[in-house]
């Protein structure tokens, strides 16, 4: 601790220069980056107005805060296209949770009535093993809304892990970071996933991992990216002039500012995740029967496609609604985030 | 040899069974052809019974056949050979449906069964039925231009016959033939002595048991490079994944009822397609003019094709529901009635309408079924679906509160089909199935160094194994029922089938052997270590134009009399 106070301007001995780029005011920095050494050492703040007007200062930025989430939510509520992504969203999370107690049980078979075209009594058809189809498609958004968002949740912490670090350290660690991110970036999403799927086994604990991985190297550099936009910004120098521990900065200082790019990035990622789970299902990967999982229904019923198209069209319709209104969801985020 | 004395005696018992009225026409040509009659020997007989009724059974395609066309290039599809094909170990329908375009076997199966000579001439058993003695035919060479003889049928014998070969040819032979039990007696006479007498016994070297095609002496296991063989077709170009060409043979033995030279066409070629849907897309669009195998999920929009004909076979192929009964639950005391319980819970009509569109043949847990084995006694007891039976099973074997297993099964064909109808069938009965979908490769996968290995499908404590079509219930009975048969996924060892099963098979007097086979059927059911819901009733799509195309009920496909008529 001894050699930071060599220097004023704290732990880095870059700093200084690094600021004067930047077109910061020097004074200032030297200002704060004193004010945090002499808090660090028990002495009491130089002048005591100027402690004030900083709690101040906190106070307005706090309110200020509230302010602009308050008009972002505002503005959300307002946008269409969000809206109506959500609302469809929502739809499918509360069939996702209700719908075997609302529908007809979508394991019960009548093979007596496969087959059959949309009816009062099977609206959507029925399946090749005389199943109901509107139920079926009902309770098939159960598995695609569990492995989506969890897939995308651990891709937005691992990469959000990798993303701060890799920005924040820059240098070496950077450049190691990245090129092992590059690498995977290389992976074509489907053919590795499969291969982790055919090594490790199945089960929906090993795609929604599988996903999560696969998915990380992406979100990891959008957040890189965005961690380096903030690092040279004021506030993350005063943070490092206080001489706070790195993870703190990168935890509470750079994270909250970046959180916009990262739900945009979240929201991107979900839809993808949602294409690429029933992917894996429709492959035979993962899910087996009798699931009513939508990518694993349309692979089962495509041969009767011909015969008897709602089996399939059903089931593909959900998964497009679902994709439709996540990608509604992050443009009204997106606009709403940019203005 | 008996040959002579055989005849006339065992056809003057043909004839009487059918007189007493315990045997059918069609039966009677049946056994006939399996003990080697001749198609005029076996009408001599047919008269000798008197009446007018025709025993003989048209091929599906054969009606309002128009006179065949020479020449032409047919275009077929199907799918790929899942590894290079080998003659010796092949399993799997894209292997066996190429590498039998230029490759023989001593006999040729008919369409009810009955047998049809190829590279055999004629065939009869000892008095005792334990030795069996073939004749040739002669002037017949490979396409490379050696002579065909009985060298090379002890050698294609010997290979198959040779664990270390692990060809699939043994499923049928293991305890019926071992090796240096093929004996070539001169150039065109071969002498099969056999390890316990066994009346089924030409079924296994008929193109029912595929891997016992005729290869040269010479053969070095390379079928691909060098493609030779007795059969209609030359292989001219093999692609992997994508196709394979064939041209007319030359120099082929074959002549049809006019002396015409067969094959009747020049050129076919093959178009390796995975996707069945994809497949029935191109038949429809017209790119293709036969499919040899039609799968019947989405087969219906072929029925309604007017461009397409679907013929179809009385196939007896099934899905073998197998219980382990070496493993919980079913290997306990009460073990039969849990099996029993499970085979009450089917509604084995759903199942047929559900998979097949109802046009499979119901199946009843035995394999001596009269309506897919002509001549079979009847069925002990149609089972039907009754959950009061099965809970009544349940309590009797302590499992009042029902119980919960395990069903292993491939991610292929209609498997995962029936394995839901199983499990939502069992659930009434308070029987909980857990679904263990495997793929393909990884049910079938696994080391043989113990007798069966650890592969899933001889293991697994329930499992369903798809089995092609077997052309006698004793064939089927020998693979997969007795201690000794190398593809048991159940297990079973029951004494009293075993002992029946030995005599049924060492005698020719159809009297005995039904008698035998009543018993054999009841023990079958009522133990029932495996279920049979069905008979897979064969379809095979084709050109209204395409005629003559035969070898239904297992992947083989004989295009020799193919032909194209005008349109």
């Amino acid at each position: 601790m001894d050699d930071h106070r060599q220097t004023s301007l704290g732990p880095d001995p870059d700093l200084r220069k690094e600021a004067a780029e930047l077109g910061a005011d020097p004074e200032m920095i030297e200002l704060r980056a004193e004010a945090a050494a002499s808090a660090r050492e028990g002495r009491l703040p130089a002048d005591q107005d100027r402690r004030d007007q900083e709690l101040q200062a906190d106070a307005a930025a706090a309110a200020e805060q509230k302010r602009q989430r308050r008009y972002l939510v505002k503005a959300l509520l307002r946008s269409p296209t969000f809206m109506i992504g959500l609302i469809i969203l929502l739809f499918w999370v509360f069939m996702a949770i209700f719908s075997t107690s609302l529908t007809q049980s979508y394991t019960a078979q009548d093979a007596m009535s496969s087959l059959k075209p949309p009816s009062a009594a099977h609206w959507f058809g029925t399946d090749d093993l005389g199943r109901d189809v509107f139920a079926r498609m009902m309770a098939g958004a159960r598995t695609v809304l569990v492995i989506a968002p969890l897939a995308t949740a651990l891709a937005l912490l691992w990469g959000s892990i990798i993303g701060l670090v890799a920005g924040f350290w820059r240098g070496l660690t950077d450049d190691i970071i990245m090129r092992g991110i590059d690498v995977l970036l290389a992976l074509p999403i489907i053919i590795t996933s499969i291969l982790i799927l055919s090594l490790f086994g199945k089960g929906t604990a090993i795609i929604i991992l599988t996903i999560g991985i696969l998915f990380t190297p992406v979100v990891s550099r959008t957040v890189r990216a965005a961690v380096i936009g903030e690092r040279e910004r004021e506030y993350v120098l005063a943070a490092r002039l206080r001489g706070e521990r790195s993870s703190f900065v990168m935890a509470r200082e750079i994270l909250p500012n970046i959180m916009q790019p990262i739900i945009v990035e979240g929201t991107v990622r979900l839809g993808y995740a949602v294409f690429t789970a029933a992917t894996l299902a429709f492959l035979g990967f993962g899910l087996a029967p009798p699931s009513p999982d939508w990518g694993l229904t349309i692979a089962t019923q495509r041969v009767f496609l011909q015969i008897a198209p709602w089996t399939v069209l059903f089931p593909a319709l959900a998964l497009a609604s679902l994709v439709v209104a996540i990608n509604l969801i992050t443009d009204g985020l997106g606009r709403t985030f940019s203005k | 040899m008996a040959s002579a004395k055989f005849e006339r005696e065992y056809g003057q018992h043909l004839v009487e069974q059918v007189l007493k009225g315990k045997m059918t026409r069609r039966q009677l040509l049946v056994r006939a052809s399996v003990f080697g009659f001749s198609l005029t020997a076996a009408g001599q007989l047919l008269a000798a019974c008197g009446g007018d009724e025709d025993g003989t059974e048209a091929s599906p395609s054969a009606a309002g056949m128009p006179e065949p066309v020479l020449g032409g290039h047919l275009k077929w599809i199907g799918p790929a050979p899942i590894t290079e094909p080998d003659p010796v170990t092949i399993y799997d329908q894209g292997g066996i449906v190429l590498v039998y375009q230029f490759l023989e076997y001593l006999i040729d199966l008919n369409n009810d069964n009955s047998l049809r000579p190829k590279l055999a001439e004629s065939w009869t058993p000892n008095d005792t039925v334990d030795v069996w003695t073939f004749k040739l035919r002669s002037g017949v060479t490979f396409n490379d231009g050696s002579p065909f003889g009985a060298e090379d049928v002890v050698t294609t014998m010997e290979r198959v016959l040779d664990p270390d070969n692990g060809s699939g040819a043994l499923s049928q032979l293991n305890g019926v033939l071992s090796p240096g039990g093929i004996k070539a007696v001169d150039d065109l006479t071969v002498e099969f002595h056999l390890d316990k007498p066994f009346a089924d016994f030409p079924y296994m070297v008929s193109s029912g048991n595929y891997n016992t095609a005729i290869l040269p002496r010479t053969y070095k296991g390379d079928i691909i490079k060098n493609p030779v063989g007795t059969g209609p077709f030359l292989l001219d170009q093999y692609v992997p994944k994508q196709k394979a060409t064939f041209k007319k043979n030359p120099t082929y033995w074959g002549k049809d009822e006019q002396g015409r030279q067969l094959p009747y066409l020049d050129t076919t070629e093959y178009t390796m397609v995975e996707d069945n849907a994809a497949q029935n897309l191109q038949l429809q669009s017209g790119a293709q003019d036969l499919q040899p195998q039609t799968v019947f999920q989405g087969a219906q929009a072929l029925f309604q094709d007017p461009n397409l004909r679907v013929d179809i076979y009385p196939g007896t192929g099934i899905r073998e529901v197998a219980f382990n009964i070496e493993k919980e639950p079913w290997s306990g005391a009460s073990g039969k009635q849990l099996r029993q319980a499970v085979a009450y819970c089917l509604d084995r009509v759903a199942i047929n309408k559900a998979l097949y569109d109802g046009r499979s043949n119901l199946g009843f847990d035995t394999f001596w079924d009269p309506t897919v084995f002509a001549g079979s006694p009847a069925v002990p007891e149609e089972r039907a679906q009754d959950y009061e039976k099965a809970k009544a099973l349940l309590s009797e074997a302590g499992m009042a509160d029902g119980m919960k297993i395990k069903l292993t099964f491939a991610k292929y064909l209609e498997n995962p089909q029936l394995a839901q109808l199983i499990q939502e069938q069992c659930k009434p009965a308070g029987i909980t199935v857990e679904l263990d979908q495997l793929s393909y490769d990884a049910y079938y996968a696994g080391d043989d160094d113990d007798y069966y290995g650890t592969t899933p499908w001889l293991n697994a404590a329930m499992s369903i194994t798809e089995w092609g079509s077997r052309p006698a219930p004793g064939i089927y009975a020998a693979a997969m029922l007795l201690p000794d048969a190398v593809w048991s996924s159940s297990h079973w060892d029951n004494k009293d089938f075993v002992d029946t099963f030995n005599q049924y098979e060492s005698t020719a007097d159809e009297g005995t052997r039904m008698e035998l086979a009543t018993k054999l059927s009841q023990l079958q059911q009522d133990d029932t270590p495996i279920l049979v819901p069905f008979f897979i009733t064969q379809l095979r799509t084709q050109k209204k134009n395409v005629y003559g195309v035969e070898g239904p009920g297992s992947f083989y496909c004989d295009l020799s009399r193919c032909f194209i008529a005008q349109a």
